[in-house]
């Protein structure tokens, strides 16, 4: 057991070993073993040890990750590659371009989960409608879908929904139904590719029910999952087996673990007090401005995941030229595989992506365009970036590999008329 | 090491606000904005201003287009407003707790973004808008190729095809084509053999082929079907005997006839070329 002392001292230099006897759920006590004072910054000899260091890193390099990295993208090739300086102006252009296109989609999304949560503020029996919609894996699913549908969000809009709504206490399969959906099965998105491909339904709706099928069959597959939790990123799904709530309150005051938790655990609950839960708790606000500061979190938080996929994808369209890969497959297998590299590394919006796969249809055949269609919106540089606002490293990596599985069997197996 | 420190302290005293929070802070002075505390959300809501102004001031200068379909316009002029709005309100009218009086680590996780959304905005608002020019083409291997298209404007080609009546190829008023219709015009032989001989007068830039001494040059144009992610140049060879006098990216208007060069391939015969300033609208946007 530890004592309060202990408690006090920073980095838990006493190294108490934990165990695993119940404790009352005190959360401030633990944070506040990590935070590093003034004094002890001041201190002669200060940054000796590793933990320093890393607590160092955790709270003055990470936040700062996104700018670091957008600099560097930006940057660095402008000084190293020989024709860096020439091409620069094309970098800028693009990742600008791409930029002002995303920003509508994450301000939508932003507003969108503000309203949720600022709703569900003023109305406390909203959770429990929730698990009245979602009480079963079909009817979480069948919600997922239908917010899909119902939302005209792209990929830079989603994640910052799918977040207020496991937030809220939404089931796994509601939750990544609605984020792997949303993006092909939005009204915008369909009505853009029957433009597109001038009213052509088989693409149509080949594209909404390879995407229907995709994100029913990983949602339903993750809830199975022993352990939900485990999948979001920590903290954020109240009541979650493996979540010690931190600012958010579990939806059942009996749902949360009194286990003490392991040290793995008390630096995942650095990480995971949510901006926007904070500030949605914050009492004594006017319901304007609450309102107005969750969408100004809301937005910053997806902007802040989404441009460094953005300045990738920019990097990639300015150094490395996509005709390159064109020309690579263009067999039943490799065009697939291929257009689904393209899709993820060109990163255009989900809205528009049927414009630019139109101009494949000539070249590559009809199940690598679908598979362009349905994998591009799902997984690129910028979703990869936008799904850390929900979900784990793990699960991410774990979706990515099952998502690129089942759409270049799928494309193979159109391509090879089997079906 | 002192950087480290001076960094540092200075970030991590946005955490000490949360253990003041009881020590009686000096109220705002009465006015607009001059004179209050800068906190977090009045910081980040004049980034947002600065990044809605930013995508109205392209709309209104009428650089957007260098980077966006003008379809978007619309889109983009609500977002610019509501993003100011937003802001405004933070920076402004605002009135709860700030949001550094959480954690020091949410505070710097929101301080990082509003960071970011301040390198965005000032690049964009500094940094003189440019569209794509010539030396993106550097990345394609086609340089040297003749009457070539590229990357996404097969649907552009399709729909500019369908822009025209076929029936009667000798009613086309083929002056007022741009270089997309030409473009597709010419994609099929059995067309462009009918179209030989018909006025051409079309404005792109200058490229110029790796074959040395040469009399012809690329008259290029980008399609943008979306946003510049998807630019495609369309490339058609003309003829001139100035062509050499011609600098790569120099644009240009090129007045003449559709013809065979002597190697058999379509270009246009030059009768006149003149050198004119970009255009406003430097694409074509199907």
């Amino acid at each position: 057991m530890r004592t309060k002392t202990q408690l006090k001292q920073p980095f838990g230099k006493s190294n108490t070993p934990r165990t695993n006897q119940r404790q009352p759920f005190k959360v401030e006590p633990r944070i506040s073993t990590r935070v590093l004072t003034a004094n002890q910054i001041d201190r002669p000899g200060g940054f000796k040890t590793i933990k320093q260091v890393t607590f160092f890193l955790e709270h003055f390099v990470t936040p700062f990750a996104p700018i670091l990295l957008l600099l560097v993208v930006g940057l660095l090739p402008y000084f190293l590659l020989p024709e860096g300086k020439s091409r620069w102006g094309d970098f800028l252009n693009i990742f600008l371009g791409l930029t002002i296109e995303a920003l509508p989609f994450l301000l939508m999304g932003a507003l969108v989960a503000a309203t949720l949560g600022v709703w569900k503020q003023r109305n406390k029996r909203v959770t429990g409608v929730w698990k009245k919609i979602v009480g079963t894996r079909g009817g979480a699913t069948a919600a997922g879908i239908g917010l899909g549908f119902a939302l005209p969000v792209c990929e830079c809009g989603t994640a910052s929904i799918a977040r207020q709504v496991t937030r809220e206490g939404a089931p796994v399969s509601m939750s990544l139904v609605f984020l792997l959906a949303a993006p092909i099965i939005n009204p915008v998105t369909i009505l853009a590719t029957w433009i597109a491909f001038g009213g052509d339904w088989s693409i149509v709706l080949g594209r909404v029910g390879l995407g229907l099928v995709l994100a029913t069959g990983m949602g339903l597959l993750f809830s199975f999952h022993p352990a939900p939790g485990q999948l979001f990123k920590p903290g954020l799904m109240p009541g979650g087996k493996d979540n010690l709530p931190v600012n958010n309150p579990p939806a059942s005051p009996h749902a949360h673990s009194h286990s003490a938790p392991t040290q793995a655990e008390e630096k995942q609950e650095v990480h995971a007090a949510p901006v926007a839960d904070a500030a949605a708790s914050q009492p004594g606000r006017s319901k304007v401005s609450g309102f107005m500061q969750q969408c100004f979190l809301e937005f910053l938080g997806a902007t802040k995941v989404a441009v460094p996929g953005i300045s990738l994808a920019a990097a990639f369209q300015a150094y490395i030229s996509p005709g390159l890969f064109l020309g690579l497959g263009q067999g039943a297998v490799l065009s697939v595989a291929i257009l689904m590299l393209l899709a993820t590394l060109m990163s255009v919006c989900s809205s528009v992506d049927a414009f630019v796969a139109l101009s494949f249809t000539g070249l590559f055949p009809v199940g690598a365009v679908l598979a362009f269609l349905v994998f591009g919106p799902l997984i690129n540089l910028k979703s990869l970036f936008l799904f850390r606002l929900v979900l784990r490293p793990a699960t991410i990596w774990l979706l990515t590999v099952l998502c690129f599985s089942f759409i270049l069997l799928a494309g193979v197996i159109i391509n090879l008329r089997l079906v | 090491m002192s950087v480290v420190n001076f960094l540092t302290r200075t970030l991590i005293s946005t955490r000490f606000c949360s253990r003041n929070r009881n020590r009686p802070s000096t109220p705002d002075k009465p006015g607009f904005l001059v004179g209050k505390r800068l906190t977090i959300e009045r910081l980040g809501g004049l980034t947002l201003v600065g990044l809605g102004s930013w995508l109205l001031l392209r709309l209104w200068d009428g650089t957007l287009t260098f980077y966006l379909h003008p379809r978007f316009n619309i889109l983009i002029a609500l977002t610019g407003q509501l993003i100011i709005f937003v802001g405004g309100w933070l920076a402004f009218w605002y009135r709860g707790n700030p949001t550094e009086k959480n954690s020091g680590r949410q505070a710097l996780e929101v301080i990082s973004g509003i960071v970011l959304a301040a390198v965005i905005a000032l690049a964009g608002l500094l940094v003189p808008p440019r569209p794509l020019d010539y030396s993106r083409l550097n990345l394609s291997s086609t340089k040297s190729g003749v009457a070539v298209s590229t990357g996404s404007s097969n649907r552009a080609l399709a729909q500019a095809l369908l822009n025209q009546d076929w029936k009667d190829t000798a009613k086309l008023d083929t002056v007022r084509w741009n270089l997309l219709d030409w473009s597709a015009a010419l994609n099929e032989p059995e067309r462009a053999e009918s179209l030989l001989g018909r006025p051409s007068d079309v404005v792109g830039f200058v490229v110029q082929p790796k074959v040395e001494n040469s009399r012809y040059f690329l008259l290029t144009r980008y399609v943008v079907v979306c946003c510049t992610a998807d630019s495609s140049a369309l490339k058609l060879p003309v003829i001139s005997d100035n062509a050499q006098a011609l600098e790569d990216g120099q644009w240009v208007r090129v007045r003449g006839t559709l013809g065979k060069s002597a190697n058999e391939t379509l270009a246009f015969l030059a009768s006149g070329v003149d050198i004119i300033p970009r255009p406003a609208q430097p694409y074509i946007f199907p």
